[in-house]
Parts: C-alpha cells; structure tokens; sequence
C-alpha cells in the first residue's frame, strides 16, 4: 500500500550516512579480520585480532578502565542534573530561560577548549594548586590533581553534563505542578514526590542522558591523551594511535567494534538482565521496611535552600573552565598559569599574524557555512519525511538517521578513515565536510522534528481546501512557519562544525582547522596563543548559539502561546460543554 | 438526480486502515441553498462523511458528486467546497487579512479584486476593523469568524462546517448560531454543518441528518424530526422520550396498539409495525399528564419530584415495575406533586408513536 512506502524526502540524508557512515562501518568490520603482516595490510581472513583485543590484560584492563570511567561521569552528570533540572523548573521559574540559555552554552562550548582548560585548572600550576598555595594550605604544589582517573573523570562530567542535563530538563519541563501538589495533598512528603512522581516522568530521559554521557565519554580519547596521563589511559587512544602512529588499521578495528558490543551490551541488555533483580530487591524492601516512623523526615535548618548552592555551583562547574581559559588569553607571562603577572593583548596579535592560523580560520568559516547550510536542508527534508506519516520500519528508519549522535567520534572517524585509506580516496577539505555533515545533520533533524510536530497538521488541510497544491501548501504554510527553526538548526550545525575535533582529526589530511590548530599547538608546547585561539572560536560560538536561542526563543514563545490557547479552549470546553470529538485516522 | 440537488452520495462506503467500518453505504442528496446538519453520537461517521466530501478521505466504494460533477480523485484543492476546521486551523503567520486573501491567491484572483472581495468577506461577518490583526490576538468568536470569511471569500457552492462552534462559551455559542443562520440565509448559499450538540441541530437547520453507527437514520425538519422519530434511536437522541416495549396487540387505521405495563397503550403507528411483534411506544415526558389516581391510565406512584424553574419533573414507578417522566408545567396556586402520591398518567393519543423494533 501506498501509506507504507518510506517517504522521498528522507532520500538525500539517508544515502549521505548510507555511503558516509554506514559504508565506513561495514569496511571497518571487515578490516577487524585482516591482517598486518610486515606493515602491509593482508588480506587474510583471521580472527587474531579480536583475541589480541581480548585475551591481552592490556586492552582488557583499558576495556575495563573506559566502561568503569563512562559509568562513573554517567552517574555523576545524572545525580548533578536531577537537582539542577528540578530546581530551575519549581524553584528559579523566573531565571529558565537564563538558565536554558546557559547550559546551551555549555553544551555548545568548545569540546576540545575545555578539556585543555581542565589542564590550567589541575595541573601544577593550575587555578587550585595556585590558590591553595596562596591561603598557605600547602607548601608545594600538589601533583596528584592531574594526569589521572580523576582528572579524566572531573573533566569527561564537565563535558558531557550538558548533554545530560538537556533532555532531563526537557523532561521535567513535562511534570505538571498540579500532580506535585495532588502528591503532597494525598499526605506524600517532599521525598516521596520526588521519587514517586518526579523520577517516573523523568526517568527515560535520565537513561537515555546517561547512556549517552556513558558511550561518548567511554570512547574518547582526547581526555586521556590531556589530562588523564598513565593512570588515566583509556581504550580511545589504542584505538587512535592504530590509524595513525602504529598504523594498525586491523587491530585498531577489531578494538573499536569490541568497544561497540561493549556499549549495547551495557546500554541494552544489562538494564534488561536486572529489571528483574531490582523489582525484587524493591518488593523486599518495601515489605521488611519499618511501617511507620519518621526515618526521613529528619530535618537539617536551611535544607529548602539547597538550590542556591546547587545551581551557582553547577554553573561554576560548567563555566569556570572557560573563563580561567579566556582570562589566560591575555597574560604577560610565557605559559598559561596563574598568578598573571600584567595584561597584554599580544598572543592574539601572535596567533593573527599566523599564517597557519588565518589558514585554519578561513577552512574552518568555509565547512561551518557548508555544514550549516546542507545539514539545514537535508535535516529539514528528512524530518519533514519522518513527521509527516506513519509507514512501515518508521522506527527503523529513525534509528538510522539518528545513530550517528550517539556514534563516538571516534569510530565515526576511523571508520571514514578506512574508507578513504580503502577506496584510495584522498583526504580533502571534502573529506572533512563530509564528517561534518555526518556529525551534525542529526541534531538538525532533532530540532526539526521538534519543531515540526509542533506545526497543526490541521493548517495543511485548510491550505489544500483553499485551494493549494500539496507543494503550494508546503511553500505558503509550513515553510513560513518552521523557517525560524530552519534557521536555528543551521546555526546549530555551524556551531558544531566550527569546533569538530574528533572526526576532523582524523579525515583531514594536511588540511587545518581552527580546532586542529589549537591541538597542533598542544603537542609542541603550551602558550597563551592557545588560549587566545580558543577565546576567538568560544566568542563565535557563543554568537551562534546566542543566535540560535533568540530564534528557537521566539518559536518557543509563540508555541507556548498557541499552547496557552488551546489549554484554555479545552478547559472552556471541560466546564459544562461537550468534548470535541476528534475525527479518528485524520491524524496524519 | 433531482435537478435541486447539489450534492449526491451514491452508496458510499468507507473504513480505515484497522478495518473497523465508518461508513456504511451511505446514499442520499442534499438540496441547494439548504442548511443541512449532520447530526449524531461521538464515532457515527458524520466527520467522516464531511471529510469524504472535502477531499481529505477517499471513499472504499460508491461516489459523491458536488454540483453534477463526479469528485473521484479531485484533490480538496480542487473541489468547490470550503471549510471552516473544528479548531479553525487559521495560518499563525499571516494576519487576518492575508489569512482570507489565502484562497484568493491560491485561484489568482488579481490582487485589487481580491482585496475588494476578502474586504467585503470581512465586513460580512463584522470584522472589517480586524484586517491588520495577527492571529493569536483574536478572542474565540473572532478566530471563529475570521475562518468562516475564509471559506466564504472563495464563493465555495457548498459551506462545509466542522464543529465551528464547539469551542465556545455557551453564550458566545447562542450568538455566533444566530450570526451563521443569518449568513446562511443571507447568501442562499448550502451549509453543511457537523455537531453532536442537537440544540445547535434543533437551532439551525433546515434539515438534520440523523446519524449512528455509520449510518443515515433519519432525515427530516427539526420539528418533524422530534415529533416524529422514526425509531428508537432518533427518539431518544434528540430530546427526552419514554420508552414502553410490550407486544404489539392490533394495528388499525394507523393507530396501534401494544401491551405493557398492565395496560393497553396507544400510538401513532409506525412503518414497520405488524400486530404479534415487538414495538416500542415512545412519549415525550412533556406530553405526559399526571392526574388523580381515579384516572383510567397506568397507575403509580411518584418516586422523586425536581424543580427545573418553569417545569416540575416527576419520576414515577408505574405499578408494574416500570419508570416513567413526566414534566409538569409550573402553574401558580396549583400545588406540586409530593413524593409518595398515588397517581396515574396518561397522554392524547398522537402524543405517543409506537416504532418497530
């Protein structure tokens, strides 16, 4: 039947990724089962690689450190996003959209700038060994901050907690106040609501947080590599040094796809293997737990205001990278560290006089246009296809569409990587908008479902019954409607294809972009010019997502206006009238 | 096709994908410059049937011509109809005016005639002051208004309306009624109206269709259609009725007669009726009398008496087992009936009809 077949318009996304992502992975795969035999690839059918990957304590134990450590900044995000998502939505109502604005910052603030900062942050001479020293706490600057588990740790939270707090936040934008006062009414104290009405709604959001904080942070490999020193090593760098260093494509592959059964089995099947154990740990507890008694109502004087120091503390946590960052781009001295001796503007004129820099920025201006423009209209085309109708493997096709943001990068990369290495297909600044693209079509296509299911499918018809084509209809009405978030998600994908690092650093061959040039510096020595590149792409950023909010701020307001309209005309039509009643399979 | 008729559906069927049937050969004509009402429970099909006739669905079987011409795969673009949507489906990004220009353009209507004739739409339904208003600055009866200037400025031969209404307050609900009767028959232009409310049916039309389960039960003027229901359903949907089953005695001179409740009852027969069958005799309770209990009609006794302003509704158990209202007229100095008195009821013999089973 016609209702079944997958709409056109999710075409042009769905074959990009199908030869973009979809195609790198399938090669990958069968790399894990060739051969290096005196640096040349053979291909010889084997499966020595993934009994190297497996038997070998070595990657067992990096296996082991990566699951634990994603786990570990999983956890952590969700217990700080819960109070912070709560408290914005019951307590600071007036500060919401600040305080929306703010984690969009975040999230969007340069990936690759925090993880450096975290250097300036715990290192010797860092922001905390500094200030320790100056109240006269220590002598010596302490040195186990740095380059270990806790500093991947701290600075893995620090970068995923945005993407965490988000979709709680969305979530707990859905509970409704009136069922927190029916729950206290009905005799239920503060931390029985939260439990019993506040985490069922929340809960899928906060899995699907963590799940996602937990893939992403377990597989990367830019944290280590800066912060995490020996102690902090984890699979990512293995797997990043096996496309580049050892040039061990087979090995590396074989170690990537283990780390990907990894993940589903964390993400899908432990959860399913001990649903049952905990239903009956929680049906135990509930009957030996004493009947009565006060045991968690001991009261601490002041503990109703726990949001004022929870959210000014989050947000420190969240910003202070960036500022120390900012605030070192203008010392006098020779490395990025406190104290600062004066102010001085000079590693910018050093990094603007920078042929490699002016080089980078011109590459990285031109992918952001390119990657803002074509994931907007791909994004929107592919949503248009997936909002509009119902058809057969709809939840397929979805999945395929949106897999590559839950994909670390850096399996998206090597994957990419084979390919090209494989089909002889030279690293270009092509290349590199092509895993832009990869990158960020999806979140556009978020934005645009978001968007789009918004849009009264109701407004389509009355277009046709006056008179308009289904084309007219989608020029005249819904392409006036949804061009703010159109313009929204293009903004949004420039945002993260201006700091793309993880499968920039991989595709791009000599080509430099502005964060490759923040790396590169890195790697030979840190100075305040990093600091001060860093600033530049954090000022852009901002000024994208700055745009993006104002935009996305004004359909959310006309949204929740119209909201506010139809809430009250049902609730007119509550009060003594008949429901409408709606016309059953209109519904597009 | 009788030369009146503008719209014609010839055993129209439809279902949706999950195979449950919502419309079941459906065949019948609607005159011109009539305001017909499709009238009926939540699920009758009467949506449907109006969304058949703008386009939006498709027919499984049968056909449906507007004005003569066959409308088989005619898009809702190309149909001469207009709608005015349930929840108005006004465009949020275009003003008033450009919101009753949209038809206009979409017929490439030159842009100085268009403007004359979305103005002469606006100044039809009063809003010739609100040209310039964005949408979400409309109360209810405006918006409400502006979608029927909409639909009219295209001159559509048939108004299709949707439950225009049911989102209003009940006061704004009587007026806009009046307003759309007043249009209607203004312009001599053939409503089609959609409502579950049958106040709203009783209040507008010319003629109610009667819907349930997919089917037309009956079709006919207000008034006809609640003085004479043909069946059971159509009697108790519109108004009130009490209804008597009992075996049917005697059919004679259209008058028939069936046993219940420890009595001989007549009525009107109905088409249908045979002697020997079941029937049911239907009377409205404000065609019951309550008088003394030396009367010769069913005897009972009053169970509960409510005071309704200008009427007085007894609920009575008949001596049979049986309920029964009757609503009294509120008459100065006559005293109301107590709970516990012993009476009997009846009514003239056209008050009540007696429909086949």
């Amino acid at each position: 039947m016609h209702r079944l077949r997958i709409p056109v318009q999710v075409a042009p996304l769905g074959s990009l990724l199908a030869v973009a992502c979809a195609l790198p992975l399938a090669i990958l795969f069968v790399y894990s089962f060739w051969q290096l035999s005196n640096f040349v690839i053979v291909h010889d059918w084997t499966l020595a690689n993934y009994r190297a990957g497996l038997l070998d304590g070595y990657y067992l134990r990096l296996f082991a450190r990566s699951l634990g450590t994603g786990a570990a900044v999983g956890a952590i995000a969700v217990i700080l996003a819960y109070p912070f998502a709560y408290a914005a939505r019951f307590r600071f109502t007036r500060w919401r959209n600040a305080l929306l604005f703010a984690v969009l910052l975040s999230m969007f603030a340069s990936y690759l700038v925090r993880v450096y900062a975290f250097q300036s942050i715990l290192g010797r001479t860092g922001v905390i060994n500094w200030f320790l020293q100056e109240i006269g706490i220590v002598d010596q600057p302490l040195d186990f901050l740095l380059f270990n588990r806790f500093a991947v740790i701290v600075t893995l939270t620090n970068v995923f907690l945005p993407f965490v707090l988000l979709p709680i936040w969305a979530a707990m934008q859905n509970v409704d106040p009136a069922s927190i006062e029916a729950a206290r009414d009905l005799g239920a104290r503060p931390w029985t609501v939260f439990w019993k009405v506040v985490v069922p709604a929340t809960r899928k959001a906060a899995l699907a947080g963590f799940a996602f904080a937990f893939v992403l942070a377990s597989g990367d490999y830019v944290t280590p590599t800066l912060v995490g020193g020996t102690d902090g090593l984890m699979i990512g760098k293995p797997i990043a040094n096996s496309f580049g260093l050892t040039n061990n494509y087979p090995l590396g592959s074989a170690l990537a796809f283990t780390m990907l059964l990894l993940f589903a089995l964390v993400v899908f099947v432990v959860p399913r293997l001990l649903r049952r154990p905990l239903r009956v740990l929680g049906s135990v507890w509930k009957e030996h737990r004493p009947a009565v008694g006060p045991r968690w109502a001991v009261r601490i004087p002041g503990a109703r205001l726990w949001p004022y120091a929870l959210v000014p503390g989050v947000l420190a946590f969240l910003f202070a990278p960036l500022v120390i960052v900012v605030v070192l781009s203008f010392t006098t001295r020779d490395v990025p560290a406190f104290p600062m001796d004066g102010v001085t503007l000079r590693w910018y004129d050093n990094v603007l006089g920078d042929e490699l820099f002016s080089s980078a920025l011109t590459n990285s201006i031109k992918l952001a246009v390119f990657t803002g423009v074509a994931a907007a209209v791909l994004g929107t085309l592919a949503a248009i296809g997936l909002t509009r109708r119902e058809f057969a493997l709809k939840p397929a096709v979805e999945a395929f569409l949106l897999v590559p943001i839950a994909l670390p990068g850096l399996i998206t990369g090597v994957a990419m990587l084979t390919l090209y290495t494989w089909a002889q297909i030279p690293l270009s600044m092509l290349t590199i908008a092509v895993g832009h693209l990869v990158f960020a079509t999806p979140f556009v296509v978020l934005v645009m479902m978001a968007r789009l299911r918004d849009v009264d499918p109701l407004l389509a018809e009355a277009g046709r019954d006056l008179g308009a084509t289904p084309l007219g209809v989608f020029r005249r009405v819904t392409l006036p409607l949804i061009a703010p978030a159109i313009a929204g998600g293009a903004l949004v994908a420039a945002a993260l294809s201006l700091d793309e690092f993880i499968i920039t650093n991989f595709v791009s061959g000599s080509n430099v972009t502005l964060p490759l040039f923040i790396w590169s510096k890195l790697r030979i020595g840190v100075t305040p010019d990093v600091n001060a590149v860093s600033t530049l792409i954090l000022l852009s950023l901002a000024v994208l997502v700055l745009a993006f909010f104002l935009l996305g701020g004004s359909v959310g307001r006309g949204v929740s206006r119209a909201r506010s309209a139809k809430a009250s005309a049902s609730s007119r039509a509550a009060s003594g009238q008949p429901r409408i009643d709606q016309p059953r399979g209109s519904q597009p | 096709m009788s030369e009146h008729a503008i719209i014609r559906f010839e055993g129209v069927s439809h279902n949706y994908d999950d195979d449950t049937v919502v419309l079941k050969d459906i065949s019948f004509e609607m005159e011109r410059g009539k305001f017909y009402t499709l009238l009926g429970p939540s699920g009758c099909g009467k949506t449907t049937l109006l969304r058949i006739l703008a386009g939006f669905e498709q027919p499984d079987t049968g056909t449906v011509a507007i004005g003569g011409e066959d409308m088989r795969r005619r898009p809702p673009e190309r149909r001469p109809v207009n709608m005015v949507f349930q929840r108005y489906a006004l465009f949020p990004h275009r003003t008033v005016l450009e919101n009753v220009l949209f038809g206009l353009e979409s017929a490439r209507v030159k842009s100085a005639e268009a403007r004359e004739r979305a103005q002469q739409a606006l100044a039809m339904c009063r809003l010739q002051d609100h040209g310039d208003r964005r949408i979400e600055q409309l109360s209810g009866g405006q918006a409400q208004r502006v979608a029927v200037a909409r639909a009219l400025v295209n001159r559509p031969r048939v108004l299709l309306l949707d439950e225009p209404l049911a989102a209003l307050d009940l006061k704004l609900r009587r007026h806009m009624q009046e307003e759309l009767r007043a249009l209607q028959q203004q312009l001599g232009m053939t409503f089609v109206y959609v409502t579950h409310d049958q106040d709203e049916a009783l209040a507008l039309s010319d003629l109610i269709v009667l819907m349930d389960g997919g089917r037309i039960v009956q079709t006919a003027a207000p008034r006809e259609l609640y003085d004479r229901p043909d069946c059971v359903f159509a009697a108790t949907f519109l108004g009130e009725s009490n209804v008597i089953s009992g075996t049917v005695r005697d059919v004679t001179g259209g008058v028939a007669r069936i046993e219940a409740d420890g009595g001989v009852l007549p009525g009107e027969a109905c088409d249908g009726v045979t002697a020997g069958a079941l029937g049911h005799l239907c009377v409205r309770p404000e065609r019951v009398r309550v008088a003394g209990p030396e009367s010769s009609g069913l005897q009972g006794e009053i169970e509960d008496v409510v005071f309704r302003g200008a009427t007085v509704r007894c609920i009575l158990r008949l001596r049979s087992g049986g309920r029964l209202i009757a609503d009294q007229a509120v008459l100065p100095h006559v005293a109301l009936p107590q709970r516990g008195d012993r009476v009997a009821v009846e009514w003239d013999a056209d008050a009540a009809r007696v429909l086949a089973n």
